[in-house]
Parts: structure tokens; sequence; C-alpha cells
């Protein structure tokens, strides 16, 4: 619990300076007629007392045992399912508008159902066509939504 | 008389069969997603929004408002049947409401929880049809420091009632507010924090922070925990509950409709606060308090009548305000506004079909839900089975097609997956996503107030306090951070008091 706050208290306050240098950085005109840069100056000092508020906490409170996340092999192994998947999600934004639609999703739902869900290479073979084609259907032919059509033309 | 004209006129949009399918759907859905835990109402409805751009407004806010309602309905199943909220409003629920299924009382538990929506849903639309044009009305007088002062107010009560420290949820705000921020400066044209990127020329959209911190910062959350609900086994026989039921819920019922309707018309109230305040009574003013949490069916009753009632109410600041209440609130007022509406007091006067219209479907939407939600609990009792590990690629999958779909941007999937992993963190660190998008919605209406504000009155910071409308919104935010800060010095002295070596 202590570690969390101190940690988020640090990040708080690296984008409490950020904002004030950003914001200084603008018109902050004055009280009587504030400019571009007052709001998000005035918002960088708020976030500033509230990461020095929460630090003076995580100082304050009594050292105390707290309850440790042990991490197993299993929880590791779990934590880089995550990673692998904003991967993948990322992989997906950046060949989308060349590969289509179509074929990007077969790709992502063959990943998904393979490598973070451990499914059968059948089951992630026919799920991945099938919610490909069945959401291109479903969006794109009957609801008229635009999708990347891509170098195959769907 | 004047009022039944708008009510008949609204009765007359809202039963049209185009937005009567609409109510249909947006209930069912609700319910749906209510039902299943990792697709609230917000990533719901931020998915349809591209879609919503070809119906009409009111027919969008009408199944909008339906999806909300609908997930307060179907939230309380999950809570009674595997102990597992589906919406945040429903944690109460699973303190009796479990216990209840675990003593073969599930049916009388989901019967009681659907009635007693039903009651404080209806009695409380009842309020929400006499206060709302007069609010709206009288709001008409608000200048700028009032606005400002509302803004703070229900930023700083939305920060009490978020889970955890009010210090982080109150940071969350500031932080949804600073993006927010980012844009185009609208009296200056200046573009701020931009990074360059074209596409943050006209601000970061609502849909792809909702999606990334809501949808995708949950999935990523849920694939590390695996957390898994145990269903309940067993046949469920009786859902009408029996008449000693009703004797010892009747009064639960009718006070949880009052609670949730006083409560959910304060901006930042909503239908979570309905829900503790409604157990808490309902506990203390028992004659065998020592029932609650083994199973009391007031303990049910209560909480679920005022979510609802509290639900429904907060659609009072939102049509009367433009103010939103809660986070489901606030995606509905972004709906109006890509649809080119602008909402708050003026709403009922420019667009009455929206105001009446919305209002009248909540009615029908009740009914919709009493007669679907009561012979349909079989299949939402099935729908909790689907296995997390396949549900979570088709929400993967909704979330980049609503994202994409919205202005064909693919700048804006990378925006979403940011904020994925912001709301992962955000778990991690034990941050409420909530807040944030209360303050990104809230932000561009709070600096136009504040800076207003300054300008009008030669930079005196006092015109806050000045004005008795503006001084009495600061004054109750103000007094709502006090009492944070007290709470918590009176924490951290129980705590020093204590031995050391406490596990906490």
């Amino acid at each position: 619990m202590r570690s969390k706050d101190a940690i988020s208290s640090i990040i708080l306050l690296i984008i409490s300076i950020l904002t004030c240098f950003g914001s200084s950085r603008l018109d902050i005109g004055n009280i009587n007629n504030p400019g571009s840069g007052f709001f998000p100056l005035f918002l960088g000092m708020v976030i500033g007392f509230l990461a020095l508020s929460m630090m003076m906490k995580t100082v304050l409170a009594k050292p105390v045992s707290t309850i440790r996340d042990k991490l197993s092999g299993d929880g590791n192994e779990r934590k880089k399912k995550v990673l692998y998947l904003v991967l993948a999600l990322a992989s997906y934004g950046l060949v989308l508008e060349r590969l289509g639609y179509t074929l990007t999703t077969i790709l992502l739902f063959i990943f998904i159902l393979k490598g973070i869900s451990s499914q059968k290479w059948y089951v992630a073979l026919v799920g991945s066509l099938f919610a490909s084609l069945g959401s291109y259907i479903i969006f794109h032919l009957a609801l008229k939504i635009q999708l990347p059509a891509g170098f195959a033309g769907m | 008389m004047e009022i039944f004209n708008h009510i008949l006129f609204g009765f007359y949009v809202a039963l049209s069969p185009e937005n009567l399918l609409y109510c249909f759907l947006g209930v069912v859905l609700g319910t749906f997603v209510g039902v299943l835990p990792g697709l609230g109402p917000v990533a719901t409805m931020s998915i349809l929004m591209p879609i919503t751009l070809s119906i009409s407004p009111v027919s969008a806010i009408i199944m909008f408002a339906g999806i909300y309602y609908g997930a307060l309905y179907g939230g309380s199943t999950t809570s009674i049947l595997i102990n597992v909220p589906g919406e945040v409003t429903s944690v109460v629920t699973c303190i009796d409401g479990y216990q209840m299924a675990r003593n073969g009382r599930a049916g009388p538990a989901l019967g009681i929880s659907a009635i007693g929506s039903f009651i404080g849903g209806t009695i409380s639309l009842i309020g929400v049809m006499f206060l709302a044009a007069p609010l709206a009305t009288f709001a008409l007088r608000f200048g700028p420091p009032e606005y400002f002062a509302l803004i703070f107010l229900a930023l700083t009560v939305v920060s009490g009632l978020a889970m955890g420290s009010p210090i982080k949820a109150l940071a969350t705000a500031a932080l949804g507010m600073l993006t927010g921020v980012i844009g185009m400066d609208m009296q200056t044209g200046i573009p701020r924090f931009t990074l360059g990127i074209r596409t943050l020329y006209d601000g970061v959209g609502l849909v792809p922070v909702i999606m990334g911190l809501f949808g995708i910062g949950e999935i990523l959350i849920n694939i590390e925990k695996r957390v898994e609900g145990e269903i309940l086994r067993g046949k469920i026989e009786r859902i009408l509950p029996s008449v000693q039921d009703w004797m010892e819920s009747r009064w639960a019922i009718l006070r949880g409709t009052f609670i949730g309707f006083f409560l959910g018309i304060i901006p930042g109230g909503g239908a979570l606060l309905s829900t503790f305040a409604s157990y808490v009574i309902e506990k203390r003013i028992s004659s065998h308090p020592e029932r609650f949490g083994y199973g009391a069916i007031e303990g049910v009753a209560g909480p679920e009548t005022a979510n609802n009632a509290g639900g429904q109410a907060s659609f009072v600041p939102m049509l009367a305000l433009g103010i939103p209440s809660n986070v489901v609130i606030a995606v509905l007022i972004g709906t109006l506004m890509i649809h080119g509406v602008q909402p708050g007091p003026l709403l009922i006067s420019e667009h009455p079909e929206i105001f009446w219209g919305v209002i009248t479907s909540m009615y029908i939407g009740n009914v919709l839900l009493l007669v679907l939600n009561l012979p349909l609990i079989g299949l939402w009792v099935q729908l909790l089975k689907i296995p997390y590990i396949l549900l979570f690629p088709i929400i993967i999958l909704f979330c980049l097609i609503g994202v994409y779909s919205l202005n064909n941007n693919v700048i804006e999937i990378f925006i979403m997956i940011f904020f994925g992993i912001i709301g992962y963190f955000m778990r991690k660190l034990e941050f409420e996503p909530a807040p944030f998008v209360m303050g990104m919605v809230l932000s561009p209406m709070m600096e136009s107030a504040f800076r207003q504000s300054l300008t009008l009155s030669d930079g005196k910071i006092s015109v806050l306090f000045i004005r008795p409308l503006s001084a009495f919104f600061m004054i109750a935010g103000l007094s709502a951070l006090a009492f944070y800060a007290i709470s918590w010095v009176r924490k951290q002295r129980g705590r020093w008091g204590e031995g050391e070596g406490k596990v906490w």
C-alpha cells in the first residue's frame, strides 16, 4: 500500500511539474484576463499539491508489515500476456490500413485465442475466421460502418 | 396543466415505433451487459456511439438511457448469483443477496430486486418530471460563477464517493481535466499540449479514452488476475417473493425510493451513494440488525430500489443543468454533443422532444424491464456461464471497431491503447477511473466558467463567494473536502494508536 502510494505520488509530481512547465510556455495572462495557460497551470498546481499530500501521507503512515504480492511463475506468465496483448493491439493499429480489416482481425484473433487464451489451433483458426467475417458482415455490410479495405479490398 | 401536455408530448415521442424499438434494444442490451462482468454500460455506449450517428439524437439517448438503467437491473443478477457485482452500484447487493442465494432463496432475491427496481424507478421518474423542468428554468439565471461552483461541488462529491482514497480520486479528476484541456483553446485558438499530433488539435476524443480506461484497461487487469466467480449451482424455482418477503421489504422499498431520488438529484450523487445510504439506514432501523449480512431481504430490496431510483433521478442534473452525476451520464452528455445538441437549461426549450421523450421513455423502459427480467432470469444465468477467456476477445473487437469507425482514424486506436495502459496501471495503483472521465467531460465547461468569472469580476476570486448560489455550492464543496481531510486525520490517529505489526 505504502509503496503503491509512493510510486503514485512521484508520478503525479512529475506530471505536475511537466504541466506547469508546459503551461508556462503558453500565454498565462493574469488574474484579470486569464490566458490559455492559466487553467492548465492551475491544474498542474492542484495535481502537485495532491501529489505532495499523498507523499506526506505515505511518509506519516506508520511502517507496518504489508501483505506483499508474491509473484509466482504463473503470475509472471500472466504479466507477460498483458504485455503481449498490448503489443498485439499496437501492431493491429500499425497494419490495419495496409492489410485491411478482415485479414488484420483474423491475425489478431489467432494470436489472442492461441497465444493468450491458450486455445487449440482449430479453435483459434475457426474462431478468428468467424469473428472477423461475422463482424465484417454485421458492421460493414449491415450497419454500413466504414472499415479499412487494405490491399485485399475488405 | 401544462406539464400534462408535455408528458403527453413525451409519450407521443417515446411511443413512436422507432423510439419504442430503440428503448427495447437499450433495456435488453443494458441487462445483457449488466449481467456480463467485464462489459459495462459505459464501454457499451462508447462502442455504439458511432452507430447512433445515423439515427436521431432522441432515439440515441432513449437507447443509451435504456442501456444505463437496464445495466442497473442486470448488475444485481451477478451480485446475487456469483457474488461479483456486475456494476459498482450493485456492490451492496452482494452482501445479503448472495447469502440469500446460498440459503436457497436466489429466486425471491432476484424477484424482489426486479420489483423494487421497478417501483423505485417509476416513482423516481414522477419526481424527475416535476423537478427537471422548473430546475432548468431556474438554472437560466446561473452565471459563470454558479457553473464553476456547481462543477466544483460535483467533482468533490464524486471524488469522495469513489472507492479508496479521496486524494487519489481528486488527483484522477484533475488528470481527467488536464486531458480535457488538450487541443485548441476555445477562446484563443492556441493549441495546447498537442505534441504536434494533428488528431489532438480537436482535443482527445471521449470514446477512445473511455474504451481504453474501461474496456482495454479492465481486460488487461483481468488477464493478469484471472478472476472467475463461482456460479451458483441448482435450479432457481420460485421468483415471486412470498407474502412474508413482501411484509419484510415493503418499507425498505419505499425508503429506498426516496433515498435514491433525493441523493440522485445531487450533482455527483447518483445511484452509488443511494445504495450505500439505503443499506446503512435499513440496518440501523431494523429491529433485527443481526440478520444483515446473512440474507436479510431488506438488505436487497432497499439498495436495489435506491439504485434504480437514484439512477433515474441522476437525469435531473443532466437534463436541467448539463452537469453529469456520474460517468454514464457523462457519456450521455458526450453523445448529445456529438449530435450537435448542447445539454443544459436551454435543452427543454430548444429540444423538447429529447427532454420529454427521454423521460417518458424511461417509464416504458421500466415496464419492459420488469416484463423481460422476471421470465428471462434463467437466460441471464446461462449467460454468466460464458467463460471470460472467450468473452474478452469479442470485447476487444467491439472496442477496436467502435474507436476506429468514429472518425476512420487509426491514431484513435493508439489513443485507446494508451489509455488502456493508463487504466491498467490506475487499477494496479488503486485509482478509480470514473472521476477521470467526469473531470475530462467537465473540464472545458469549468475552464470557460473559471476564466469568465475572473474576467467579469476583474480578477476577484471572491466573486465565487459573494453570489448566494455560487457561495452555497462552493461552501458545500469545500466542506466535503474538509470532511475528507478530517476523516483521514482521524483514521491515521486510529492507526497510530494501534500496535505495530498490524496487517492492513
